[in-house]
């Protein structure tokens, strides 16, 4: 490595100072945002799979015309006596709109003396089994409306129905569960007005992984009315989701690829008289064209490796100290409910080495062979 | 020493806008020669000088130093030949304005493999030489006619070259300076430094150089 050279790159770079930093910014706030938003999606992603990990590995739904209806219950006996299936529960889910706040509850009505749900629920239901469960959202929601250890349901008929609060889920759902209350089935049951042989769909535990595409076929064979989402599936619906949303976030930024293949294009197409002149008098001093490359290779990559090196742990700190201000309702959405979920770090290597080869080395490129073009030239043509 | 054998260069050469600046050139300067090349403007002086260098190829004949053929040598070997062999004072100096002095004459000695304090001490050495060093870290921008042709002749003889070439050197400079420069070539000269220096300024008439060689119009004659 020739010090000289890198020394004599930076005091290049510094004669037209200003017109380095604004490609610099511009390189900087591209490799910025598209680090933030796969860093964002990346986490996301990864706590949600996490969660999903916890869930049970196959639910069933009844469709009539296609639209789901309850299921009855006694179809939770038949399915957990088909092979493999290690147990299954009925569950009373609904939406609950709560007028004062103008907000939806995702109300889940359990069967709680089942054990081994999740332990942390276990832990929560071990003192009180009649009351309810809820997200850190909800729970937000409610002590705004002065709910501090109770809520009053109103149901179909009219009456009010008072259920305790006991427990709030862990902060590492809350991606999840923000907006959710988890309650008994009969007290679901009520708030919904639903018949009591009767339950929204099924959840299906399964002894063996391997064996979970080969039970939902059967569940399909037994009940060809029902629809059987495996987790693989409800893992697959999130990714295209998150996969959509990252999509249409780069899409957003259409304008700074825009601008930064302006950029590109501009160095491409382009060495001024007074950059020519100046590879001819280094050429005339003895610089050989490879040493005239060296240099400009040096410029261009200081410019790059800083801007993508400062983009990176800017989209970094951006996202998992400031928590992504803005950017991270792209993908959460915008709501009351919105979870105040914490971004978990997650630093994908091959995702940010090929934010380095789509653009790092575009950049060099549109230096180098301009600067090649220019330095094959005659220094004599040049400098007439 | 330098030796152009039927050299001709036509720039544009198979255009329409083709134009002769030296034809059949025939030209032996031998070692530590003082050559005055004298002609009017457009004459061919600068072009003779740029084959030297090597800066540009002939369209015919063959250019060599010390019997190597400088005129064929490919890009990367011309570059080394020039590093090596050539200082080259050009008529508008040719340096980098943002860039200070110190810099514009640590430029031939970038691309070697000698260390930053080998270089430095080089040039430094080379702007005491040229009484310049009290400006090295002045940006040539800000210096005088005078003090940016001390710069130029400090850059070219920094790698210490056997030959000097100097295009129209006092055109820029007044009187004063260019007697200066005038006694500087003389002190080269008497260390032993082979000088072509190309000028139509009437100041050199009475200058003692061993020869003095008339370019007009692309064609050599000698005085």
């Amino acid at each position: 490595m020739n010090l000289k050279m890198l020394a004599f790159a930076v005091r290049f770079l510094q004669r037209r100072i200003w017109k380095n930093i604004a490609v610099f910014f511009v390189f900087w706030a591209l490799i910025f945002l598209v680090s933030s938003a796969f860093l964002i999606a990346a986490s996301i992603k990864k706590e949600l799979f996490a969660t999903l990990e916890e869930l049970p590995q196959i639910f069933v739904q009844r469709t009539i015309a296609g639209r789901l209806v309850p299921s009855p219950a006694s179809r939770i006996e038949k399915i957990e006596q088909i092979a493999g299936v290690e147990a299954a529960y009925g569950r009373v889910w609904g939406y609950y709109y709560f007028p004062a706040a103008g907000v939806n509850f995702s109300v889940v009505g359990l069967d709680m003396d089942m054990a081994g749900f999740t332990p942390w629920m276990d832990e929560i239901l071990a003192s009180d089994k009649e009351g309810m469960v809820v997200g850190e959202g909800v729970k937000r929601v409610l002590l705004n409306h002065y709910y501090k250890d109770y809520f009053n349901f109103i149901t179909p008929s009219g009456d009010f129905l008072k259920v305790p609060l006991v427990g709030t889920f862990p902060a590492h759902t809350e991606l999840e569960s923000s907006d959710t209350i988890l309650l008994p089935m009969q007290v679901a049951r009520t708030i919904f007005g639903m018949p009591q042989d009767q339950v929204t769909d099924i959840a299906v535990r399964v002894d063996n992984p391997k064996e979970i595409t080969t039970i939902a076929a059967k569940i399909r064979v037994l009940y060809p009315d029902s629809r059987v989402l495996t987790r693989f599936d409800i893992q697959a619906a999130y990714q295209n989701v998150f996969d959509y949303k990252s999509g249409l976030f780069l899409a957003l930024m259409l304008g700074a690829f825009f601008a930064f293949f302006i950029l590109v294009f501009e160095k491409m197409s382009s060495v001024g008289k007074e950059e020519r002149r100046e590879i001819a008098i280094l050429k005339a001093l003895g610089w050989r064209i490879g040493d005239v490359l060296r240099l400009k290779f040096l410029e261009s990559f200081l410019i790059a490796i800083f801007a993508y090196g400062l983009g990176v742990v800017g989209a970094y700190f951006f996202v998992y100290y400031l928590q992504a201000p803005l950017l991270r309702n792209i993908f959460t959405g915008f709501s009351v409910l919105k979870p105040r979920f914490e971004l978990i770090p997650v630093l994908d290597m091959g995702l940010l080495m090929s934010i380095f080869f789509a653009t790092v080395p575009l950049y060099l490129a549109a230096t180098i062979v301009p600067t090649w073009r220019s330095s094959v030239i005659d220094p004599e043509e040049a400098l007439r | 020493m330098i030796e152009l054998q039927n050299v001709s260069k036509i720039y544009n050469y198979g255009t329409p806008k083709a134009v002769v600046a030296l034809e059949d050139v025939n030209l032996q300067i031998e070692k530590g020669e003082l050559v005055l090349l004298m002609g009017p403007s457009g004459s061919g002086k600068s072009t003779l000088l740029s084959l030297i260098a090597a800066l540009t190829r002939p369209t015919k004949g063959v250019v060599k130093v010390k019997n190597r053929i400088v005129s064929k040598l490919p890009d990367h070997f011309a570059a080394l030949y020039r590093r090596e062999w050539i200082g080259f004072i050009f008529q508008r100096f040719n340096l980098i304005e943002e860039l200070s002095v110190l810099e514009n004459v640590l430029l031939p000695l970038v691309p070697t493999s000698w260390s930053i304090a080998r270089s430095e001490e080089r040039a430094w050495e080379a702007m005491r030489r040229f009484a310049i060093e009290h400006k090295a870290h002045t940006q040539v921008s800000k210096l005088s006619g005078g003090e940016r042709q001390r710069v130029a002749i400090a850059r070219s003889l920094v790698l210490d070259p056997p030959i000097l070439l100097a295009d129209e050197p006092t055109a820029n400079l007044d009187s004063a300076l260019a007697e200066q420069f005038l006694q500087l070539v003389q002190k080269l000269h008497k260390q032993g430094k082979t000088i072509l220096v190309a000028t139509h300024d009437p100041r050199f008439e009475s200058f003692g150089a061993d020869r003095r060689i008339k370019v007009e119009a692309g064609h050599v004659f000698y005085a």
